[in-house]
């Protein structure tokens, strides 16, 4: 049985000023012990607790830096939580950015194999699933061609293609779909509510609150890294709409000039 | 982890397999640089060094053939592990994985041009001097598996270290200089017996002996000797044990770091 559990999830996440330390950072932190000047880690996730049940769609919603995509990425087994319980069960697929796990001058085909075999696909078990692929994507011809010759619109069709062909219990989507066409859109809520009939986990973080509505069952309101509330998606996106009305609105463009 | 390796092999062996194309995409010899390379160094090495050690071109050029394919079996494998685990964060950043397919798949890669260049040095050597016993080119079968495995754990330790400090790969690079004329790549053991305490270092230097577990049995049709294995299993087991250690440290936190 697919579930999510988290139970006082936190995560630290490592601030670097560069990208890798150098002797010297090790040599003033760790042999000489003195403090940097910025501080070594940010609290990214703060107490986390909720449970997914399997059948449920739940969105993630929340302001820019509140915790959405960290909070997919400690779901997906990514980002490792400092403390707390993550509990997941079912093998899990990922849709987080449309750069990443691909090879770009390999051709849509072989990325086809090398992302079926990253989700642990084996030659054997793909053969099978290379035609629905094909099929999902209409890419036809093009999959001949290296992917840097894909607009974004077609990476992201053979990325959701992959992801949901290779029939993951737990889909974890981070603002992703939104930015496909009516087409893309339509196909891929037709495939996760398939999903869903299934008994399967969709968890998608997006602004796009239209979407959310039409296909979550349920909200996660998120805040600096806290749950700030939890429940039925209408409920909720009606309670996020209230509070950003609230905020001060910007000041003209005229003010300033 | 071991496991969750042997799970993820069709993508590590795709992952090789489309550097290797990737590497010589727009080249007109593609892989055959993988032979032309070391030829080539043979070739001048040995117009230089035939006059230098007053040794025969049929002996040196062999011996330096097979020397410099290992040799550059181990900077590829060290050097690149140095950046594989930075080429392998897009894959990280999408799943779970263990961390020590990114150096394998850099090891796979070495080693497809290490085998290209094996296979011609005991055709060369067949061809030139004909091998006295076949069989002892069995003894290559542990050899080779011993390389790879303390190339693999080498790689591991780089990568984990060019992570942390950016400066790894300019140390290694040094050391991997150093090495170089402290291992009897381009002279023979022989040549030092006259100097003692170097003599010393090249016995006691654990890459002499993994040289040795490859040259042996193609120049002289018989195994590396007992206590060469053993040298070369010992540092094996040392690296490998550090390269897990290193590795069940970091595994969890890699991402973030990258």
């Amino acid at each position: 049985m697919p579930h999510i559990n988290f139970e006082q999830v936190d995560l630290m996440y490592p601030v670097r000023v560069n990208r890798r330390a150098t002797f010297k950072d090790f040599i003033l932190q760790r042999m000489l012990g003195k403090t940097p000047a910025r501080p070594n880690a940010i609290k990214a996730l703060d107490q986390i607790t909720f449970r997914v049940e399997e059948g449920e769609c739940v969105g993630i919603i929340g302001r820019n830096g509140a915790g959405k995509s960290t909070l997919l990425r400690t779901i997906g087994g990514i980002y490792p939580p400092a403390r707390g319980l993550r509990e997941v069960h079912g093998a899990i697929c990922s849709l987080f950015d449309i750069a990443a796990g691909f090879e770009w001058n390999a051709t849509g085909w072989e990325n086809i194999r090398l992302r079926a075999f990253l989700q642990g696909e084996t030659p054997s078990s793909l053969e099978g699933k290379l035609g629905a692929i094909a099929d999902f994507t209409q890419l036809g011809e093009t999959l001949d061609m290296p992917l840097k010759c894909y607009s974004t619109g077609k990476i992201m069709l053979l990325s959701f293609a992959i992801a949901v062909c290779c029939e993951p219990d737990i889909l974890l989507v981070d603002e992703f779909l939104s930015a496909g066409d009516l087409q893309f859109r339509e196909k891929s809520i037709t495939k996760m509510i398939d999903m869903l009939r299934h008994s399967r986990i969709v968890v998608m973080a997006s602004h796009d609150l239209g979407f959310l509505r039409q296909f979550c069952t349920r909200i996660l309101w998120l805040d600096k890294g806290r749950v700030h509330e939890d429940g039925p998606a209408e409920c909720i996106i009606e309670r996020y709409i209230a509070s950003m009305q609230t905020t001060a609105p910007l000041a003209p463009l005229a003010a300033h000039s | 982890m071991l496991r969750d390796i042997w799970t993820l092999r069709y993508f590590c062996l795709a992952l090789a397999k489309h550097d290797l194309k990737e590497r010589y995409r727009r080249s007109l010899l593609g892989i055959a640089w993988s032979l032309i390379k070391p030829a080539g160094m043979t070739l001048v090495l040995t117009l230089v060094f035939t006059n230098v050690f007053q040794i025969s071109m049929r002996e040196y050029a062999p011996f330096l053939f097979v020397g410099l394919i290992v040799w550059q079996f181990f900077t590829e494998s060290v050097l690149q592990g140095c950046n594989s685990f930075h080429l392998g964060g897009t894959y990280l950043r999408v799943t779970p994985l263990p961390i020590a397919i990114f150096p394998l798949r850099v090891v796979l890669n070495a080693g497809t041009h290490a085998l290209i260049g094996l296979v011609a040095a005991t055709l060369a050597i067949w061809w030139l001097q004909g091998i006295a016993h076949p069989w002892a080119l069995l003894s290559l079968v542990p050899g080779i598996a011993i390389l790879a495995v303390t190339a693999w754990s080498l790689a591991c330790i780089c990568g984990i270290l060019f992570t942390i400090f950016s400066d790894a790969q300019q140390i290694a690079e040094i050391s991997l200089q150093a090495l170089f004329y402290a291992t009897p790549v381009i002279y023979t053991p022989e040549t030092l017996r006259k100097n003692g305490w170097l003599a010393c270092l090249v016995e006691c230097n654990p890459f002499a002996s993994l040289l040795e577990l490859i040259r042996q049995p193609l120049l002289h049709g018989e195994s590396a000797s007992a206590a060469c294995f053993l040298i070369a299993l010992a540092f094996m087991s040392a690296s490998c044990c550090i390269a897990w250690w290193s590795l069940r440290r970091i595994e969890r936190n890699l991402v973030l770091w990258l």
